[in-house]
């Protein structure tokens, strides 16, 4: 009787399996990184990298190949943001989105503002959160379709670029930063820009956006490491920089483990004062050789702090001039002051009194100390 | 509905023999059964057993020199002459029966007498007492059970020399009457479970009993679970442990295993070797099978779920080697994971069956052959193949052979659930044996004790084994009557030496 009663659970159970779309995995093309390049009023030339795997292999039914080749397809469309039809019908096998782990914008569309993009980003459940934009000068079509020295296929050698850049370099910029400071308040979003150069691909620095428009950008390396000074605690990145009476000899200095915090006055008033403070743990791994080592690097870490403190008010004012916040000092001064409102901070923004305080430790200077 | 009651009531015929001479037609039927007349000028007597069953020397060197001394007259003088201790004098046909038929002598002062004298002369063949074969341990006791119930039973009270030390004799089986022997240590044994355990006994109505294996699931809860629900065992040592942890122990006539109740699920994947081991490493192992369990149970699943529906779960790395090792396979994962488990399992069934000499050519046939050849004719993809062979491995690690039986085979509903709603359908058949499971007890105990209901002193001896110093109290789920093994508190103290 029991039996009896469970049977027709167990039938009904079955019904459902019809709704379920399989997409095993080799019947489908996984794309892996997508570029968008403005062609005119609401007109995108799409194009998409979908790794080809399936080439390699050998006799043994499919060994790991060394090397995969990359399909690139691209579509002239009036909505670019998923796939579109037309280039569904270019694909042996349909195009699913889930391995997105790329996207990039060429620099006339990012002007023209990718808000359209950012939404459709934030809806599509498939679009992992984890997944990088960037900016390229020039077109990211050449940039997806282009033959590189790497072996591995372009969307991860592009993945793996970004990565290791964000580890050392640049502040973090995944498609999760880009929406939270896109849509938060008091903070607006940075994406890399990344150029083709040769057999290569390059980052060439950080791009500027104010409500989903590129507006400017900070250049590679110098800017950039201070920048990730003032963003974020971090460890590794080298700065490069000159004593004043010696300008042929350079020293790098590298980073071991810097903090910095924000401390805000006068949140409300017309000119917020505030103190962004960097405190850095850091090696001298090249200078020129001096007789007295400690005077001398008493002598190099205070040059180093007035330079790094003289260059990263420079950028402060520069966003300061242009009304962009990629700092979030919007966002740090409404964590620290009451009533805070957006609409006034907009207006006192440009007026704000930011000073920059290094502290520079240098713990060795190699084995030979 | 669909089925109609097939069992029918059968009336179940009488098969004592009412009388006597009754008996001893049924009897003579046999060629080993051996009846003479003892003609004497005095008297006469017939004597008669099966020889197959009496150790027939002992009979020529003990028992016929007495018989034929000259003063005996009648049976009662046999009776007090012989020097046997248990000698029965009857007239009770069932009593003469039984006794026969275990190896007994009857002795009567004439053919088809009612009044029967009857004495044992039991032959004891059978194994010599082993090593373990199943539960095999590298440190530890070297004994096993054999066949029968006497060694058996000689084997657990050399471990167990109390007098509180009970056994219980109850005969199972209409026409067997077997001898089934349940053993409990009064005082530490809970009295609901021995009276459980008593009823059930009693209340089992089957012609024979051959095996403990047979009389577990007689008197499981569920006789419908997958899982067993009575730790069977060949070691007489961890018979005595359980025996001292307030366990109740079932000891079958023929049987060289021993059934040890009330059980959790963890108990089967602690191996008895975990208590020879430092605590660390006793720990260890049972982590490491709990995870081959999981392993086994989950991967060749998860492998169907995620290349079926869940492409985006694959890490970027690992798409390379999974997309190009199933680039040339025909079938999809289902029916790939499908015929590479069948074939391990065909693999292992033809493996048991044949004898061990034969037995090596499966393993180069089935591993290296099939396996390699598979490969690389295309049909099943080298990944998959060292998943399914890992999967095999990890299930052989349970360390109780029913329990490593039902791992392997409850992989096909979480196979086909994969198949059907991915992750959703392997959570979901998940779900529906944890309901079971959580249902699910062993002589009215619940089964996943340590996990649910949650009793923290039982996690002592659970997933990790704590070292002694902190076993101070026996298993709570068998709520043993005296629940301490020593007091914790007066252990801890420090005795100073200096006083």
């Amino acid at each position: 009787m029991k039996i009896k009663k469970l049977c027709l659970p167990i039938l009904l159970l079955f019904i459902p399996t019809g709704c379920l779309h399989s997409t095993v995995i080799d019947d489908i093309r996984l794309v892996q990184a997508i570029g968008y390049d403005y062609v005119g009023d609401d007109l995108v030339l799409s194009t998409v990298a979908v790794p080809n795997y399936t080439m390699g292999g050998g006799e043994s039914g499919g060994g790991p190949s060394s090397s995969a080749t990359t399909d690139s397809f691209s579509v002239i469309s009036h909505t670019g943001k998923a796939i579109p039809t037309k280039m569904q019908t270019k694909a042996q096998q349909p195009l699913k989105l889930g391995k997105v782990n790329t996207i990039l914008f060429d620099e006339d569309l990012a002007k023209h503002g990718i808000d359209d993009f950012v939404d459709y980003l934030n809806r599509d459940p498939v679009i992992g959160r984890k997944l990088y934009l960037a900016v390229v000068d020039g077109s990211t079509q050449e940039l997806l379709s282009g033959q590189y020295e790497e072996s591995q296929a372009v969307s991860i050698y592009l993945n793996d670029l970004i990565k290791q850049n964000i580890k050392y370099n640049l502040p973090r910029m995944n498609l999760h930063e880009f929406l939270y400071s896109y849509f938060g308040q008091g903070k607006d979003p940075i994406l890399p820009i990344l150029k083709k150069s040769g057999d290569h691909i390059e980052i060439t620095g950080i791009a500027l956006f104010r409500n989903g428009k590129y507006v400017g950008k900070i250049p590679i390396p110098n800017k950039t490491f201070i920048f990730k000074l003032m963003s974020q605690p971090f460890e590794g990145g080298a700065y490069e920089f000159y004593l004043k009476n010696n300008p042929s000899a350079y020293i790098s200095v590298l980073n071991t483990g810097s903090k910095v915090t924000y401390s805000v006055k006068n949140g409300n008033s017309a000119s917020p004062d505030i103190l962004i403070h960097v405190k850095m743990k850091a090696i001298i791994t090249e200078a020129p050789l001096r007789s007295n080592p400690k005077e001398y690097i008493n002598k190099i870490s205070k040059a180093m702090e007035k330079d790094i403190e003289k260059q990263g008010e420079q950028l402060v004012e520069k966003f300061q001039k242009m009304s962009v916040d990629p700092l979030g000092l919007g966002a740090k001064t409404r964590s620290q002051t009451r009533g805070w409102d957006f609409e006034k901070w907009k207006d006192h923004y440009p007026n704000a009194d930011v000073k920059l305080k290094v502290d520079i430790q240098v713990k060795q200077t190699g084995i030979t100390e | 509905m669909f089925w109609r009651n097939r069992q029918k009531k059968i009336p179940t015929k009488q098969e004592r023999a009412a009388t006597i001479k009754d008996l001893f037609h049924d009897l003579e039927v046999s060629n080993d059964f051996t009846t003479f007349e003892h003609k004497k000028e005095t008297m006469s007597c017939w004597i008669s057993f099966f020889k197959t069953l009496v150790d027939v020397e002992y009979v020529h060197r003990d028992v016929l020199p007495f018989i034929y001394e000259g003063k005996i007259q009648n049976l009662k003088d046999i009776k007090a002459n012989l020097p046997v201790e248990d000698i029965i004098l009857t007239r009770d046909a069932h009593t003469v029966q039984e006794k026969v038929m275990q190896g007994y002598i009857v002795v009567q002062m004439k053919k088809y007498d009612s009044e029967c004298l009857v004495f044992s002369a039991i032959a004891i063949q059978g194994r010599q007492i082993d090593k373990p074969e199943i539960e095999t341990s590298i440190i530890g006791p070297k004994e096993a059970f054999v066949e029968s119930i006497d060694a058996n039973l000689n084997l657990v009270r050399k471990r167990v020399p109390i007098p509180k030390f009970h056994v219980k004799e109850i005969q199972i089986g209409k026409i067997s009457k077997t001898r089934v022997n349940m053993l409990y240590i009064e005082g530490i044994a809970n009295k609901e479970n021995v009276n459980t355990v008593l009823q059930r006994l009693n209340e089992i109505e089957y012609d024979h009993m051959i095996d403990a294996a047979v009389l577990s699931q007689m008197m499981g809860d569920n006789q419908h679970s997958p899982f067993p629900q009575f730790i069977d065992t060949e070691r007489p040592d961890r018979v005595a442990g359980t025996l001292y942890e307030g366990k109740i122990v079932i000891l079958v006539d023929g049987s060289p295993h021993a059934l040890t109740c009330p059980t959790t699920i963890v108990e089967f994947f602690s191996a008895f070797d975990d208590y020879f081991l430092v605590w660390h490493f006793a720990s260890a192992f049972r982590l490491l099978r709990l995870f081959a369990v999981a392993f086994s149970v989950l991967s060749s699943p998860m492998y169907v779920a995620v290349l079926t529906y869940h492409y985006q779960l694959i890490p970027k790395d690992l798409l390379q080697t999974l997309i190009s090792s199933r680039s040339m396979i025909p079938f999809p994962p289902f029916l790939e994971a499908l015929i590479l488990e069948l074939l391990i399992e065909l693999l292992r069934e033809a493996g048991a069956r044949l004898p061990t000499k034969i037995g090596q050519t499966i393993g180069i046939v089935g591993g290296i052959v099939i396996g390699t050849a598979s490969v690389q004719a295309g049909l099943t993809s080298n990944v998959l193949l060292i998943m399914v062979a890992a999967a095999a491995l990890a299930s052989f690690t349970t360390p109780n052979y029913l329990m490593g039986t039902t791992i392997r085979l409850i992989r096909f509903p979480f196979l086909i659930a994969a198949q059907l709603w991915g992750i959703i359908g392997i959570a979901l058949c998940f779900g529906f044996f944890v309901a079971h499971l959580l249902k699910l007890t062993s002589l009215g105990r619940p089964y996943i004790e340590p996990i649910y209901p949650l009793r923290m002193t039982d996690l002592k001896d659970a997933f990790i084994r704590l070292p002694y110093g902190k076993q101070s109290t026996r298993p709570m789920f068998l709520r043993p009557q005296d629940p301490g093994r020593f007091n914790y508190d007066r252990a801890r103290e420090k005795n100073d030496i200096d006083e």
